[in-house]
């Protein structure tokens, strides 16, 4: 099966001020957040988005910015801004959550039976590497 | 900061302080604190953080996560009282104890005009997308069990003597003891209370029928614990402890004497937006925190009344003046809103009481820091495509107007 399009962006005239984003394989758990983020923005004027039925797997995203600010540009800052956001809710978790497993005195998790195999098989072909060298 | 709950409607309070997004601070004022943490569930607090987000990381841990889950089955032999699509379903749901990232979504063969000879869904399976398990159970009487038990002993001494003798034959009866012998691996089981009975003689005579057949059945419940892994390939030194379901004693089916289940299971990666049985948590859900303000001073009188309303004691007396101890167990239940005492209700917009609930194969912190990974990465994989569309400029031709707010 071949891959469909992620994206599609309809314009007026080339005028990139306006434009919808088409976005497929999505819905609203990444509509609603960036268009939180775009109203947000002080150079976006609209900003909205829909699903179009809910039987299809894609969104609608309207985007209208203000004078000479690119439409795709604003687009493309709000993903940014959302990666910076999770990072930093990811670094604020991991910190929680050592603090918290010290506090109760849970012990460090097992180690995956996967990595020890890996381990293992590793080390014997590093042996054969050295003995072959010697 | 909070919206407004009234007695009858839940209002926004428009005027006053609108919450800012700004990524650069984001990090000053956002926090999380972790309240409870056990194997199986998670409940923590998130502070400086609005509902898009929050919303977006629930709706990934149900439905972005993948999981191992019971795709397709072969029955060779089903003579049980549950059908076919029904013994299916149920296999599917149980919950297999194996990380996913060891393992890769089987691809999607397209539609085709199957060979005789080739298994359709099968010809994707390699040992890297699937997991087998069998299920063979056979339902007995413990009678007739003893009986084949003892003629199982006499054939493996008759066995060994021919083997001195070297003579080969016993093909077939080898066969029949390796049937014998996976039946032997169920337990016996104890009595079971039946639910919703209204009569106290049904009650009685149902529970002899279950105790008789307890006492003479064996293998007449057929649980997890019965499903049996099967490793190809590698998988015996990738999983030297072995693959099985998280809980042994889920029941898939009742058998009756004589009735037997014979299945070959192929467990498959997939996420639950496919398909339920796929989802990583029982549930991942979250509330907002109450906001709870006394507006007036109250009497003694209905101070004690007002502490003694509310169902989940969130008011209190403490040295004759009346307090707010409890606000987190709060339910929005209104009771205070009836009658006058001056309680302003409403819900905190940007703070979060998460939990998520795991149903075992992963455990929920990891569950939710794959949560967030799995949003970074569509964010990623969005802003690439992006930037595709800059270099090459193709945009389709738009028919609606501007949105004017002038």
């Amino acid at each position: 099966m071949h891959k469909s399009k992620k994206l599609e962006i309809q314009t007026k005239n080339g005028n990139l001020r306006n434009a919808t984003f088409t976005i497929h394989e999505e819905s609203h758990t990444l509509a609603n957040t960036v268009r939180y983020v775009l109203a947000h923005d002080d150079d976006v004027n609209f900003v909205g988005y829909s699903v179009p039925h809910p039987s299809e797997f894609k969104v609608n995203v309207r985007v209208q910015t203000q004078q000479q600010k690119s439409s795709i540009e604003r687009f493309d800052l709000a993903l940014e801004n959302l990666c910076l956001v999770t990072n930093s809710i990811q670094d604020e978790f991991k910190n929680k959550l050592e603090k918290f497993k010290e506090e109760k005195g849970i012990q460090k998790e097992e180690v995956d039976p996967f990595v020890i195999s890996l381990k293992r098989q590793l080390r014997k072909e590093y042996k054969k590497m050295k003995a072959n060298i010697d | 900061m909070s919206i407004h709950v009234g007695k009858e409607k839940i209002s926004q309070v428009l005027d006053g302080e609108i919450l800012e997004f700004n990524p650069n601070n984001f990090s000053e004022n956002f926090s999380i604190e972790i309240e409870k943490l056990t194997k199986d569930r998670m409940e923590f607090v998130m502070r400086g953080i609005e509902a898009p987000l929050a919303n977006a990381f629930r709706r990934i841990l149900l439905s972005d996560i993948p999981t191992i889950a019971i795709e397709t089955i072969s029955i060779k032999n089903n003579t049980s009282v549950i059908q076919d699509e029904v013994l299916a379903h149920r296999l599917g749901l149980i919950p297999i104890n194996v990380d996913p990232k060891h393992f890769q979504y089987r691809p999607k063969q397209p539609l085709q005009k199957q060979d005789k000879n080739s298994r359709q869904e099968s010809s994707n399976a390699t040992e890297e997308n699937t997991l087998l398990f069998n299920l063979h159970i056979r339902c007995l009487k413990k009678t007739d069990w003893e009986k084949i038990k003892k003629s199982r002993e006499l054939l493996l001494k008759k066995q060994e003597q021919n083997k001195e003798m070297n003579l080969e034959k016993d093909e077939e009866e080898e066969k029949e003891n390796q049937l014998k012998i996976q039946i032997e691996s169920g337990s016996e089981s104890e009595d079971e209370e039946e639910e919703g009975e209204i009569d106290e003689r049904a009650k009685e005579c149902v529970e002899k029928i279950l105790t008789q057949r307890a006492k003479t059945l064996i293998n007449h419940r057929v649980l997890s614990s019965d499903l049996v892994w099967v490793p190809i390939g590698n998988q015996q030194t990738l999983f030297p402890k072995g693959i099985k379901p998280v809980l042994p004693d889920i029941l898939i089916a009742k058998l009756n004497e004589g009735q037997e289940i014979d299945v070959e299971c192929e467990a498959v990666k997939g996420t639950g937006r496919e398909h339920a049985k796929w989802c990583p948590v029982c549930t991942a859900s979250y509330r907002m925190l109450p906001s709870i303000k006394l507006k007036k001073q109250l009497s003694q009188k209905k101070s004690k009344k007002l502490v003694k309303t509310c169902p989940m004691k969130v008011f209190d007396i403490e040295d004759g003046l009346l307090e707010i101890t409890n606000s987190r167990k709060c339910t929005m239940c209104r009771e205070c809103l009836r009658g006058d005492y001056g309680v302003e209700l409403g819900l905190v917009k940007n703070e979060f009481y998460f939990w998520i609930e795991s149903t075992g194969i992963i455990p929920p912190e990891e569950l939710f820091q794959q949560a967030l990974e799995i949003f970074k990465e569509k964010c990623i994989n969005l802003k690439n495509n992006l930037q595709n569309f800059t270099k090459k400029k193709e945009f389709n031709e738009n028919e609606e107007e501007e949105i004017n707010f002038d």
